[in-house]
């Protein structure tokens, strides 16, 4: 008998979608039993997850094409994006294009890594898909997606993709054991950065931050969706803030018209603003509101202001 | 002029404070080594103990935390 069941195309079917994405996935040793995942995504660079480098400046990056050390260009914590430099020469591969329709709950994906034996895959799902959130790790990100599939910690890094295999995602972990993806537009957002520039600049505004927490009448009043407000307790000199008239006490209500939640919301909002942007901030003084101008200045360590 | 409060944990050493600025602007634990003119192992000293100061899983978190604690500079 020559008929082909269903469940025999459904497999072949998943092999094939993943070795076709293989190519695309690097491994990253860290250290003789560890490794991460990662993806070529456009020319030379390739990203993995920020934090697993723990401060690394170079890696051993195995690929179907061989090992090289490659040095970290660029590592975003907010956003738990790294950036890689795989050698020149190599063939150039064309970044995820943006492709339509976005990931929705339920879908199916395949998880696609790499160790230093070879391709790494699973298949799981969209357990959650929202709009753009701000992460506990104060970044900006494009649109919240969180996975269910079962996988180990050498997937951290690896390209999710839909079935029909458009690059969508790269697999982070989150809290409490969950598997979050940082869609690729905001990967190509700090990938953009880093081709543009060689290296990702970093806003500075220039003011150091506290909560403050309102009472429910002030909040009633000031027509505040959340407790709590951030307050500027600090203007750093020479600094964006100081040029703007920034000053402590100042309760910063809203960049740009979008309202600022908490400190952590400003943090991931001034994060994912490039350098040299302008902004308007609407802060609230002695209990009235007005509006500041400010332009962000490029962040440089000579501006670390450590000490106090 | 600063309006900063103490608050639990500890407040992070000037030190500290210098190490974690450069791990938010993502610079490695040499690049770190090099600024500050200490060895990476002392880097890695000065990180373990900012995320115990700071009850924070990540260096992304410890950053975050940082922050909201107004000792760090946005």
């Amino acid at each position: 008998m020559n008929t082909t069941t269903v469940l025999q195309q459904w497999s072949r079917e998943r092999s094939a979608l993943a070795a076709a994405l293989a190519p695309r996935t690097v491994a990253i040793a860290l250290g003789r039993h560890r490794s991460l995942s990662g993806m070529r995504w456009r020319g030379p660079l390739a990203v993995t997850a920020a934090e697993a480098l723990a401060g690394s400046d170079e890696v051993l990056v195995i690929s179907d094409r061989g090992e090289q050390r490659a040095p970290v260009v660029a590592c975003d914590l907010a956003t738990d994006v790294a950036v890689l430099r795989l050698d020149a020469g190599q063939p150039l591969s064309p970044a995820p294009a943006e492709e339509e329709p976005a990931l929705a709950a339920g879908a199916g994906v395949v998880i696609v890594g790499r160790s230093q034996r070879g391709p790494l895959v699973g298949f799981g799902a969209v357990r959650a898909a929202g709009p753009a959130w701000r992460s506990r790790r104060g970044g900006a990100i494009a649109q919240r997606l969180e996975f269910e599939a079962a996988l180990d910690g050498r997937f951290e890094g690896a390209l999710v993709a839909d079935l029909a295999g458009a690059v969508k995602a790269m697999l982070v972990p989150g809290p409490r054991g969950s598997l979050l993806g940082i869609p690729a537009a905001t990967i190509d957002r700090v990938v953009a950065a880093v081709e543009q520039h060689g290296y990702l600049p970093r806003p500075y505004l220039g003011v150091r931050l506290q909560p403050l927490w309102l009472d429910d009448t002030t909040r009633a009043r000031w027509q505040r969706s959340t407790p709590s407000v951030a307050a500027v307790a600090g203007v750093a000199p020479d600094s964006p803030a100081q040029a703007a008239g920034l000053a402590a006490g100042d309760l910063l209500e809203a960049i740009d018209g979008v309202a600022v939640d908490d400190v952590e919301s400003l943090v991931a909002q001034i994060g994912a603003s490039a350098p040299g942007r302008r902004l308007a901030l609407r802060v609230r003084r002695g209990g009235e509101p007005q509006t500041l101008e400010v332009t962000l200045a490029e962040w440089r360590p000579a501006q670390r202001q450590g000490g106090r | 002029m600063n309006l900063i409060v103490q608050q639990a944990g500890g407040r992070l050493t000037s030190r500290e404070r210098e190490v974690l600025t450069l791990v938010a602007a993502g610079i490695s634990n040499k690049g770190i080594a090099r600024e500050l003119q200490v060895s990476p192992n002392t880097v890695k000293f000065h990180i373990a103990a900012i995320l115990e100061k700071l009850d924070a899983a990540s260096r992304a978190e410890a950053v975050v935390a940082a922050l909201r604690r107004g000792e760090l500079t946005l």
